[in-house]
Parts: structure tokens; C-alpha cells; sequence
């Protein structure tokens, strides 16, 4: 894939992206091409950031552009990986500090359902934290 | 030993499929009520509906589900429809969005009216089939459904005709709504059954 989980825009790399406009209405000063990666970004990514419960580890980067057809078990793979979880140890994730969204669901569907403010939070932890 | 773990989800254990029906009641009661309904109730409500559900108590699994399909009186349903559609045409995993149970002119949305706008294929007559014995007849009946989302469960076929249901069927008459809801129930029933029994003997 073009993009897997990319943290923040901050670290995107810029050819990639600038290779997706045609070259006529490519934007010019560095602002409108700033302007014009974060639209396109915001086509197939949405921002969630990610909150850590209890005793789990936090992650230094919070804020994540995750594309929209990730499903919440590739999301919880990557937490996973991040964190160098031992295969026996569990990871949950939690939306609305309340219901566990389910490991075949996009990211994306989520955020339409239960984003707000621009952003989706989920909150993740190595026991179960919600029943 | 050989569990096709990319294709399926392994469940360690039946408290996993617990846990996982009520994440889904949850997440069904945050598009209904935001949450209200299920928060307030207690713990052994909670255990009471997954009991009722296991052993094929409707009565058991009634008594409380009753509580989260009521909506205040003066508002016409759930602030959302909680649903899934599920596509065999296609690898994605399933469609679920915002959907009102009423249209801006008052008017009640009918389950047509939810296909034709987050699934406009599905509205040709040989690209539908739901799974649900109480749902096949028309597309006509307001969607006020009960609890969690595999209660409608849509299939989109969109291969042979022979899978369809009958002409008239798609054409057919309203069902009467307790009918309904308690035919979905059984066939979540079902479903949950071969779930479990299935998670059992791979465990």
C-alpha cells in the first residue's frame, strides 16, 4: 500500500503524495501545497488518536492518520507492534470508553458513526476495561 | 492447530463471544440511545440477555431488550437505526452508517428506503436476499429493529435468480411487526448457536 499507519502528517513523504496531482493544477507556494496534501489525505485517512488506559503503555505519538479501509484488527496488530506486546499478552480496543468496535470493522465506518471534532478516539488497554 | 486465522476470527474462549455480543448490544445502544439505556442497567441485566440468548429464552432475553427498543414518547424512534450490511460480492468487510428512522418530512423510513440510500444496489430485484425469514417478504416495513445488528442481517447476492426469494414475495404484503421481531430473534438465535458450537470444538 501507498500508506500504512502514518504518524501524524508530519513524516508523510512528500514525493509520494505530490506524484498523485497532475502536473497543470499542482499547487505552487509550499502553504497551498500543504493545503492540498491534507485534502487529499483526508480522502482516505481519518485522524484518531489514541489513548492509552490503566497500566498499558502510552504512545509518544497519539495522533494518527490511519487509512479508512484498515480494519480495527490491523489497527490492534500495529498497537501491538508498537508497543513489542509478547504474543500472549491481549489488546483491547475501546470506543466511547464503552463498546469494543468489532475486529472486521473499518476505521473508516467508525469514525462516520462515532467521530467527532474532526477526530476519532479510541482508547486501548491490555485488560479488558469495559465489560 | 491449522485455524485459518486471516479468514477467521479465532475466540479463545465462549467469554470472548460474550464479550462480544455486548460490545455489539453497546454499540447498538450508542447509535439508539447514546448509550443510555445500557448504561443504567446493572450488571446482571447485562448477564441476563446473554443467558436469555444462549438458551434460547426469549422471555428471559425480552425482559430486558424490551428496555432498549423504547424511545422517549414525543421523539417517532432511535436517533439512530442500528444496522450491518454484509455483501458476498465484495471483499469488504460490511456497511454501517448513520441512518434516522424518520425522513425530514416526518415521513418513516422504510427498510427500501435505507437500501436505496447506502446500498442502491441492492434495490435491483435479483441483488437481494435477506437473510432473515420475517424480512424477505417487502421492503416495506419501517425498520425498527431490536437490539444488536446481526438481527438484520443482509445478504447481497446478486448471482442466480434461484436464490432470490419468489416475484411476489419482494412485492408481498407487511408483516405484522411482532412476527417480526420475534422470527429475527430465532434466526439470531440460530446464528449465534452455530456461532458458539463452532468456536467450541476449534478451541
Amino acid at each position: 500500500g501507498l500508506l500504512l499507519v502514518l504518524p501524524g502528517l508530519a513524516t508523510i513523504p512528500s514525493t509520494s503524495v505530490e506524484g498523485q496531482f497532475p502536473l497543470a493544477t499542482f499547487p505552487t507556494s509550499a502553504g497551498e501545497r500543504h493545503t492540498a496534501v491534507i485534502v487529499f489525505l483526508s480522502t482516505f485517512t481519518v485522524d484518531i488518536l489514541l489513548k492509552a488506559v490503566g497500566d498499558t503503555p502510552i504512545m509518544k505519538t497519539k495522533k494518527w492518520a490511519v487509512e479508512r479501509t484498515r480494519t480495527i484488527q490491523g489497527l490492534i496488530d500495529f498497537i501491538r507492534k508498537f508497543l513489542k506486546l509478547m504474543a500472549s499478552e491481549q489488546l483491547f480496543i475501546y470506543v466511547n470508553q464503552s463498546f469494543a468496535p468489532s475486529p472486521d470493522q473499518e476505521v473508516g465506518t467508525l469514525y462516520e458513526c462515532f467521530g467527532s471534532d474532526g477526530k476519532l478516539v479510541l482508547h486501548y488497554c491490555k485488560s479488558q476495561a469495559w465489560g | 492447530m491449522n485455524f485459518p486465522e486471516k479468514d477467521l476470527l479465532h475466540c479463545p474462549s465462549k467469554d470472548a463471544i460474550e464479550a462480544h455480543f455486548m460490545s455489539c448490544m453497546k454499540e447498538a445502544d450508542a447509535l439508539k440511545h447514546k448509550s443510555q439505556v445500557i448504561n443504567e442497567m446493572q450488571k446482571k441485566d447485562h448477564k441476563q440477555l446473554w443467558m436469555g440468548l444462549q438458551n434460547d429464552r426469549f422471555d428471559q432475553f425480552w425482559a430486558i431488550n424490551r428496555k432498549l427498543m423504547e424511545y422517549p414518547a414525543e421523539e417517532s424512534g432511535f436517533r439512530y437505526i442500528p444496522f450491518r450490511i454484509y455483501q458476498t460480492t465484495t471483499e469488504r468487510p460490511f456497511i454501517q452508517k448513520l441512518f434516522r428512522p424518520v425522513a425530514a418530512d416526518g415521513q418513516l423510513h422504510t427498510l427500501g428506503d435505507l437500501l436505496k440510500e447506502v446500498c442502491p444496489s441492492a434495490i435491483a430485484p435479483e441483488g437481494l436476499r435477506i437473510d432473515s425469514p420475517a424480512l424477505q417478504p417487502s421492503l416495506s416495513p419501517p425498520p425498527r429493529w431490536p437490539g444488536p445488528f446481526w438481527q438484520f442481517l443482509v445478504q447481497l447476492a446478486g448471482q442466480s435468480r434461484q436464490e432470490t426469494p419468489s416475484p411476489t414475495g419482494m412485492n408481498g404484503g407487511k408483516l405484522g411487526q411482532g412476527l417480526a421481531l420475534c422470527q429475527m430473534l430465532g434466526s439470531l438465535c440460530c446464528l449465534f448457536k452455530a456461532w458458539c458450537s463452532r468456536a467450541s470444538t476449534v478451541v
